[in-house]
C-alpha cells in the first residue's frame, strides 16, 4: 500500500513515500517556519522523484503531534485535504514515536529510548519507548508535557510507568531537538547517550513506514476524524487584534 | 443552477488567446472556495464566478463569546477540526453526483490572523494537487469586493466601494476585474471593532454588531450627540474616538438608556461612512456605490445607502459576512486574468488590497 508520510510538527518539515518495498522517497527541509508554504511543493517533489502519482495513493500518513502547533495545523490540513481528495484514510502518528522509530530503524541497538521535542515556552514533550534494531517499537508511556526539570526529575527517579527506566543494564537513548536543548538539564549520565542530528526531528521516512504499518492493519481514521495532540490548552488571554494592512 | 458545471472537464490543456497563446480554463468552470481567516470556516462551490452551487459557513462565534473577541488559538483549532466537514458538505450540496471535481480550488490567503490561514491555505493547496486542477491564492479583502458580483452580476464598472467590516474600513475605487484604487482607510480602528468595543461598554456581549443592531432600533438616534469624526474632509476615517466619547459619556452618565446610546452611536458611525462614501463618489465622477463586509449587515446602514441618490448595490447579509462563495467567485476572476498561484505561496497575515 503506497503511503504519504506528512511531518511538519517541529522545526523541519517534509514528506517521504513508502509501500511494501521500504521506504520510495523523502524529503526533508530546515527553514524557519516555512510549513504552510513548503509542504505542497514537497508532496509533488517526492512523486515526482519516487515516479508515482498521488492517485496510487493507498493511505496517508501524518505526524499528529505533540508538536509546534501552526506546523503540526499545516501538515494535519494537508493530509486531510489529500485523503479526502483521493478518498482514502489517514494513519495518525505520534512525533515522539516517529523519532523513536527512526532511532530503531538507524540500526541502534535494541535500547529504551527517550523522545523529547522543544514544546518552546521553556517546556519539552517527552515519551517512553522500547526498540528494537528490528524497527519493532513499543510505547511505554503517554506522551508528557513539562519543564525540562521535571523531565529531570523523571530521568533520576527511573520512574516510567510500566518499567523502571533504571532497572535493567540497557542504555538509554534520548531522541528530538528538546533533548539536544536540554541536555544541560537532563544531566549527565553513562546510560544517557544523546543521539545525533540525524534525529534531532522526526524523520518523515518514519511517519511514512508507521503510518503504513498501520494502514495495513486498518488502524486509521476517516481524514475529518484525525486530531491533533496538542497537550497544552489554548491560550485564551491573547486574544486578536487586528493588525493593519499594509498599504504601499 | 449550473448542473453542468461540475465533475465535466478535462484538464487538456487548450489553445486560446491568452498570455502565451495556451488558456488552460474550460469553458465552464467550478471552484471550490476556503474562507479561514478569522472566525468562519467556510467552504462554497460557484460556477465561473457568478453561480452559487453551495456555501456552508460553519460559524465559531459560540467558541470566541465568552471571551469577548476571537481568541486566535481557538480559531485555529477549530478551523483545523471543521474545515474537512465544511468542504465535504459543501462538494455533497453542490453536486449530487459521487465523485464531482472542482476544476479548480480558491483559499484566502490572508489579511486574517496566521494560524487561522494556514489551515485553509494548507487544506486548499492539498486539494488542488490530489485533484490536479489549478490553485488560486485570493485576498480576503478583494474577495468582499465580489460578494456583490455574485448576486449581480450586472454591477457597472468603475464603482466606489465601501468595505467595512471587523478589521477593516475601507473605500476603494474599482475600475476593472483586478483594477484598485484605495481611496481612504481607517487610521485607527475598523467600524466593526468600535461596534464591538461599544457592545462591550453596554454589556452586550460579543459580536457586537448584531447585538447593538437589535437594541438600536428601540432607541433615539439623535438621544445624544456623539462625534462624527473625520467628517469634514477626506476619505480616510477614525472610530477610535467615537469609541472613547461613548465610554465617557457611559461613565457620565451610568443610567443612560442603552437604547439611545447604542442608536445614537449608531447613527454617528452611519453618518460618516454616508458622507464618505458620497464625497468618494464625487470625487471618482462615478454613481456606483457596492457595500462590502460584515457591518454592511446593518441594518440602519442599509436603510440608509438604500436610500442614497447614487446606483447602490447592497449583497444579501449572508453575502456581506465571511463567507468562501465570494472567494470562489474572486478566484475565478483572478484565474482568468492571472492564471494559477504558486504551490508555493503561504499565508500574509497583513496582505492589503492588491494593486491598491
Amino acid at each position: 500500500m503506497l503511503t504519504l508520510g506528512v511531518e511538519s510538527a517541529t522545526d523541519q518539515c517534509g514528506c517521504a513515500l513508502a509501500d511494501g518495498g521500504g521506504l520510495l522517497a523523502e524529503v526533508r527541509v530546515l527553514l524557519g517556519r516555512r510549513h504552510a508554504e513548503m509542504l505542497a511543493p514537497q508532496v509533488g517533489f517526492v512523486c515526482e522523484q519516487a515516479g508515482v502519482t498521488l492517485s496510487g495513493l493507498g493511505a496517508v500518513a501524518v505526524d499528529a503531534g505533540p508538536g509546534l502547533y501552526t506546523g503540526l495545523r499545516a501538515g494535519l490540513a494537508t493530509a486531510q485535504a489529500i485523503a479526502m481528495a483521493l478518498g482514502v484514510p489517514v494513519a495518525a502518528v505520534s512525533s515522539l514515536e516517529a523519532l523513536a522509530f527512526g532511532a530503531a530503524v538507524c540500526g541502534a541497538s535494541p535500547s529504551l529510548t527517550l523522545s523529547v521535542i522543544d514544546a518552546r515556552r521553556g517546556e519539552v514533550f517527552w515519551g517512553w519507548y522500547s526498540t528494537s534494531g528490528e524497527g519493532d517499537l513499543a510505547e511505554l508511556t503517554k506522551p508528557a508535557v513539562g519543564a525540562p526539570e521535571d523531565l529531570a526529575a523523571e530521568i533520576r527517579r527511573g520512574e516510567v510507568v510500566g518499567r523502571s527506566a533504571f532497572g535493567g543494564a540497557g542504555r538509554i537513548l534520548v531522541v528530538g531537538d528538546g533533548a539536544r536543548r536540554y541536555a544541560e538539564v537532563m544531566g549527565a549520565s553513562a546510560r544517557l547517550e544523546l543521539a545525533g542530528e540525524e534525529l534531532r526531528f522526526p524523520p518523515p521516512s518514519a511517519v511514512a513506514l508507521l503510518g503504513r504499518r498501520r494502514a495495513v492493519a486498518g488502524e486509521t481514521l476517516a481524514p475529518e476524524h484525525v486530531e491533533p495532540v496538542y497537550l497544552r490548552p489554548h491560550d485564551a488571554s491573547r486574544r486578536a487584534w487586528h493588525a493593519p494592512t499594509r498599504t504601499p | 443552477m449550473c448542473q453542468s458545471c461540475l465533475g465535466m472537464h478535462s484538464y487538456a490543456p487548450v489553445e486560446g488567446p491568452g498570455v502565451g497563446g495556451v488558456s488552460l480554463l474550460p469553458v465552464s468552470m467550478a471552484v471550490l472556495g476556503i474562507e479561514t481567516s478569522c472566525d468562519e470556516t467556510a467552504a462554497a462551490v460557484v460556477c465561473d464566478g457568478a453561480q452559487v452551487l453551495s456555501s456552508v459557513v460553519s460559524s465559531q462565534i459560540d467558541l470566541h463569546s465568552a471571551f469577548g473577541g476571537v481568541v486566535p488559538e481557538i480559531a485555529s483549532r477549530a478551523h483545523q477540526r471543521l474545515l474537512p466537514s465544511v468542504v465535504a458538505r459543501a462538494l455533497r450540496e453542490a453536486d449530487g453526483a459521487a465523485g464531482a471535481t472542482p476544476d479548480a480550488v480558491a483559499a484566502t490567503a490572508g489579511p486574517g490572523l496566521t494560524g487561522a490561514l494556514v489551515v485553509g491555505v494548507s487544506a486548499g493547496k492539498a486539494l488542488s494537487i490530489a485533484w490536479g486542477v489549478p490553485f488560486v491564492a485570493v485576498n480576503h479583502l478583494e474577495a468582499h469586493l465580489y460578494a456583490a458580483f455574485l448576486e449581480n452580476s450586472g454591477i457597472p464598472l468603475p464603482q466606489v466601494v465601501l468595505l467595512v467590516s471587523g478589521g477593516h474600513t475601507m473605500l476603494v475605487l474599482m475600475s476593472g476585474h483586478g483594477r484598485y484604487k484605495l481611496l481612504g482607510q481607517t487610521l485607527d480602528d475598523a467600524a466593526g471593532e468600535a461596534f464591538d468595543k461599544v457592545a462591550r461598554l453596554l454589556g452586550l456581549g460579543y459580536p457586537g454588531g448584531p447585538a447593538i443592531d437589535r437594541l438600536a432600533a428601540e432607541g433615539d438616534p439623535d438621544a445624544i450627540a456623539f462625534p462624527r469624526p473625520m467628517l469634514a474632509d477626506g476619505l480616510n476615517f477614525s472610530f477610535s474616538g467615537l469609541k472613547t466619547a461613548v465610554a465617557v459619556y457611559l461613565r457620565r452618565n451610568p443610567e443612560a438608556p442603552a437604547a439611545d446610546v447604542a442608536a445614537s452611536f449608531q447613527r454617528a458611525v452611519t453618518d460618516t461612512l454616508e458622507a464618505k462614501a458620497l464625497r468618494a463618489l464625487r470625487r471618482c465622477g462615478t454613481r456606483n456605490l457596492t457595500l462590502a463586509g460584515g457591518v454592511a449587515a446593518n441594518s440602519e446602514l442599509r436603510r440608509r445607502f438604500k436610500a442614497l441618490d447614487a446606483r447602490t448595490f447592497l449583497p444579501s447579509r449572508a453575502m456581506c459576512t465571511d463567507n468562501a462563495a465570494m472567494v470562489a467567485a474572486a478566484g475565478w476572476w483572478q484565474l482568468q486574468r492571472e492564471g494559477p498561484s504558486s504551490l508555493g505561496v503561504g499565508p500574509d497575515p497583513s496582505w492589503g488590497m492588491p494593486g491598491a
